[in-house]
């Protein structure tokens, strides 16, 4: 195949025709980023106004001492809800819906890498949130506050269904998380314009690189605490009854062990779209992008060594906490290069106070006050005193509005016109700018003084002539005064669709590439592959919106499908074409399939749940099957002077680095229960271990050696793809598939044999969990070889097409990893223990 | 893959211009963080110390350990320090690693440095 070129109308109504979605209804069908990122942010600002006007009930309640508006129960699911919906409702899928709209964009890129990935974590987003929100209409909420501490959570202390809905609906809306910081994370590796290098890419993606990346290490644990807390609840294994053996700090750890980073999380983008809009709306570029890279990295660890701040009064030895304490004042460091670098650009720019500016500076001041009383916490005694209080909720709220509220509404003014080509009313922004400011700061500033003096947090009502009074009051009338701020600044983001200004191309004089395409933009966002040679693209390069548009390399599709430019991670080189897959309804019928199985496991029907966990297996291979590739050609495609590769035909690609990330994320969750075995086994008061192990350990290592013989052979079978050789490669593939077979009789039977109590231990609970585990991993590494096997032999894989099996490698050798590892510490280190 | 050119392969991850440099010197305060909170929590449980001063076992145990990896990042810092002063002809993006990479192990020593101060002063299991 060689290149044509078009006329410019031509190839730009054929990647039209290429990148739409289905009409009507059908667009639901829809996996482009544009759609699925804007179908986030909308989805995101409706349940914003939910958590507000729960927010409004809260403050309502507030206002005056002994008031019984609400009654405590009712009240304890407000709060709930109101800190659940926020968190995982708002704050991370509005932010993700940004990155997942915004990214292709500024990287020089047609789509994200993996279109129905996003498709699918949107739905489960909604149907996750919309379960949870389903508990509060029925006046079965969740009330044991946000973050769900033990043993108020547990079935004794809360019998109702609430616990449940939290633990399974924001499970669910997890997966969409994760899904989200799986795709962002290979899209900015695998397919930024060519010529941008790490060194080149804009800070906004180094943002949201770290934080797709703090996604992937930081959700697992709260993923397993949800399932651990769920088996609890629903089958009775006492992970965190003391009495069985657990320990109801366990799921303090695994909380935090995601929370902690949580805020960063949510801090993280916004603090990216600070450092876009600062050097736009001062005219230059960003001082010290090099330290601000530095500064963020850092963040992305050191936010990991925090967790233990939310627990300095649950008795932990000093030292400890002085490690977790020094941590938590460590983190101020690069938040605090940061800043400085944002001042300096400030300082030695012209800055243009347009509205997006005006919440930037809102930003600074409230942001900088939350980190202050941020460091306050971080020191053990202070922390001790506050701990539990109003003060806390006063500087969580000065991190987490200050940090990305206003940052948030910056970036949705700043980048308004790129999705509506209309700009929006400067001066009823204004209005919703200084009302959100002033209410705020009544609201929480005075919280402070009402913690300092003794007010608990999550109080239902409280006694006259505490003191606390007059300070409730206003910051009741600050909070309405917010509310009226945000109501007109959504309204005035609403009416601009009808009514703002048509905006001129780039009309914030921006010097990121998102702004080199028409307004609105296209679907396939740029005709061509894009070159960059600057940090600056639109400052330094003046012909560069031009060259995005016009008929050159990749202005029509090779394959007639959609197509995406890969580039190598480090600079950015072409490297091959990447086929992505169109509109399709497989997201959309998993997600389904999926909230039935949460539903019915709410309901208690174990038997439906089963049936449709089964089928949603069975729907996610159909979609696997149907994404692969199908050989279009053998051959390479001359592009320019350069010869390139369709992904399939390679051994390496997206679809194997999405794997690997994947595979990061699955680790991170073993680890985590590896720390919740540790854990229980060195603190949990009643822990019992036994002497002789209750699974025979000999036939775990048997299976073991059957498995490594599985995944060698396995290897094998990669490596000789990868030299051009498919002599044999169905009957090593089928050879593969019944060793695996073999290796799942014997784990299944150790599972069926072994007598585990796990309902009277905590030990054998973890064991029962582990087995699961190994069991799971070993049936999905089996089916997914044996559809590699008929793949095979109807020649979608084959020497041509190398692809796919180096895409499942991992998966076989991750499992190898952590049978072994399973086998050491869970069975045979106790063993030696006991024996010593 | 012949086993030169794999050793090759695992040799470039330790080069300075290699961007594993941007995560290996946090990886390791990491590894140390983890180790330091682990230890001292199985030592507490298990081997607790006579008495509530620093002179015990878990105290040296702890301080050499965070001498070992001080020892590394000082010799990754170096390594970066050296790289960037004398190789010739880097691109961008190398001397972007290198420069990236140098302060990254810098700041990491400097926060192990300040995770372990507490240890010279508290006693490890009160």
């Amino acid at each position: 195949m060689t290149e044509h070129h078009n006329s410019a109308p031509a190839h730009q109504q054929h990647l039209t025709q290429i990148w739409a979605n289905l009409p009507g209804w059908r667009s639901l069908a829809a996996v482009n980023h544009g759609t699925i990122g804007l179908r986030f942010i909308v989805t995101g600002m409706l349940f914003f106004l939910i958590g507000g006007v729960l927010a409004m009930l809260i403050r309502t309640q507030l206002a005056l001492a002994e008031q019984t508006i609400v009654s405590a129960e009712v009240y304890a699911q407000l709060f709930s809800m109101h800190g659940s919906v926020m968190m995982f409702l708002f704050a991370i899928p509005v932010l993700e819906g940004i990155a997942i709209y915004l990214i292709p964009k500024m990287i020089g890129s047609r789509d994200l890498l993996f279109p129905r990935l996003s498709a699918f974590g949107y739905f489960c987003y909604l149907f996750g949130g919309l379960i949870i929100l389903f508990s509060l209409v029925l006046g079965i909420a969740p009330a044991s506050g946000w973050f769900m501490y033990t043993p108020l959570s547990s079935s004794e202390f809360s019998p109702g269904p609430g616990s449940d809905f939290w633990l399974l609906g924001i499970t669910f809306v997890e997966i969409s998380a994760l899904a989200a910081g799986v795709e962002l994370t290979v899209s900015i590796l695998s397919s930024r314009a060519r010529g941008m290098t790490l060194s080149r890419m804009p800070l906004f993606c180094w943002y949201i690189l770290v934080m797709a990346m703090m996604i992937v290490f930081g959700f697992p644990p709260l993923i397993l605490a949800s399932i651990l807390l769920e088996l609890e609840r629903a089958a009775g294994m006492p992970f965190f009854a003391v009495a069985g053996g657990g320990d109801p700090l366990l799921w303090q750890h695994l909380f935090w062990l995601f929370g902690h980073p949580e805020v960063y999380i949510i801090f993280l983008p916004a603090a990216g779209i600070v450092s876009t809009l600062i050097p736009v709306f001062s005219g230059r570029p960003i001082v010290g992008y090099r330290w601000i890279v530095i500064g963020v990295i850092l963040t992305g660890f050191i936010s990991f060594g925090l967790w233990v701040h939310h627990m300095f009064t649950v008795g932990i030895p000093q030292l400890a906490q002085a490690f977790f304490s020094v941590a938590s004042m460590l983190v101020a460091v690069p938040t605090a290069i940061q800043v400085f670098a944002w001042l300096a650009t400030l300082w030695r720019g012209n800055v243009v106070f347009r509205l997006p500016m005006l919440w930037l500076c809102g930003f600074l001041v409230v942001f900088v006050c939350g980190g202050l009383t941020g460091v306050m916490l971080a020191l053990v005694p202070f922390n001790w005193q506050v701990h539990d209080t109003h003060f806390v909720v006063a500087h969580m709220h000065y991190v987490l509005v200050g940090g990305m509220f206003f940052p948030l509404m910056a970036g949705l003014y700043y980048w308004l016109p790129l999705v509506s080509g209309r700009m929006p009313s400067d001066s009823i922004g204004r209005w919703g700018f200084w009302l959100t400011f002033i209410g705020f700061n009544l609201t929480f500033l005075l919280m402070h003084l009402t913690g300092l003096l003794g007010m608990p947090r999550r109080i239902y009502t409280y006694e006259a002539g505490l003191g606390w009074d007059w300070l409730n009051f206003i910051s009741s009338i600050g909070g309405f005064i917010m509310a009226t701020g945000v109501a007109i600044t959504l309204l005035d983001l609403l009416l601009h669709f009808r009514f703002g200004k048509h905006s001129a191309a780039n009309p914030w004089q921006a010097d990121t590439l998102e702004w080199a395409m028409p307004l609105p933009p296209p679907q396939y966002n740029f005709a061509s592959l894009p070159t960059v040679n600057s940090r600056q693209p639109l400052w330094q390069q003046a012909d560069v919106a031009e060259a995005a548009a016009a008929a050159a390399e990749f202005s029509h599709s090779y394959s007639g499908l959609r197509e995406n430019w890969g580039t190598t991670p480090l600079n950015a080189r072409l490297a091959k074409i990447l086929c992505l897959p169109g509109n399709s309804w497989w997201p959309l019928r998993c997600a389904l399939v999926l909230a039935v199985v949460c539903i019915s496991l709410l309901c208690r029907q174990y038997g439906l749940a089963a049936l449709a966990a089964v089928i949603a297996v069975g729907l996610l291979l159909c979609w696997s099957w149907q994404n692969g590739a199908r050989l279009l050609s053998d051959k390479p495609v001359i592009t320019q002077n350069t010869e390139l590769r369709f992904d399939y035909q390679t051994t390496d690609g997206p679809g194997r680095i999405g794997m690997i990330v994947s595979l990061l994320a699955n680790a991170v969750l073993y680890m985590s229960l590896l720390f919740g075995w540790f854990y229980l086994w060195t603190a949990a008061p009643l822990w019992s271990s036994v002497q002789q192990g209750p699974v025979p350990v000999s036939a775990l290592v048997a299976g073991g050696v059957i498995l490594t013989v599985t995944a060698w052979q396995f290897n094998r079978v990669c490596r000789q793809l990868a030299n051009g050789d498919d002599t044999a490669l169905l009957r090593r593939l089928c050879y593969c598939a019944a060793t695996g077979i073999t290796h799942i009789a014997l784990l299944g039977g150790v599972f069926v044999v072994t007598p585990l109590q796990y309902t009277g231990s905590a030990h054998d609970a973890v064991i029962t969990v582990v087995l699961l585990y190994l069991l799971g991993h070993a049936c999905l590494a089996v089916l997914l070889t044996l559809l590699q096997a008929i793949r095979v032999r109807l020649g979608y894989v084959g020497r041509s097409a190398p692809y796919e099996p180096q895409v499942i490698k991992p998966l076989w050798l991750y499992y190898l990893a952590v049978y072994w590892l399973s086998t050491a510490l869970f069975f045979l280190l106790p063993l030696g223990w006991s024996a010593t | 893959m012949t086993g030169q050119a794999a050793e090759q392969g695992i040799k470039r991850f330790f080069r300075p211009d290699h961007p594993v440099q941007f995560v290996l010197g946090l990886a390791i305060w990491s590894l140390w963080f983890v180790v330091m909170y682990a230890a001292l929590s199985v030592g507490c449980g298990f081997f607790p110390p006579v008495t509530e001063t620093v002179f015990n076992l878990i105290t040296p145990t702890l301080l050499l350990f965070t001498l070992l990896i001080m020892l590394l990042f000082t010799v990754l810092a170096l390594r970066s320090w050296r790289y960037s002063r004398h190789a010739q002809n880097l691109s961008h993006m190398q001397r972007f690693t290198v420069r990236v990479g140098l302060a990254l192990h810098l700041l990491a020593a400097l926060a192990t440095l300040a995770g372990a101060l507490p240890v010279l002063v508290l006693s490890p299991c009160v």
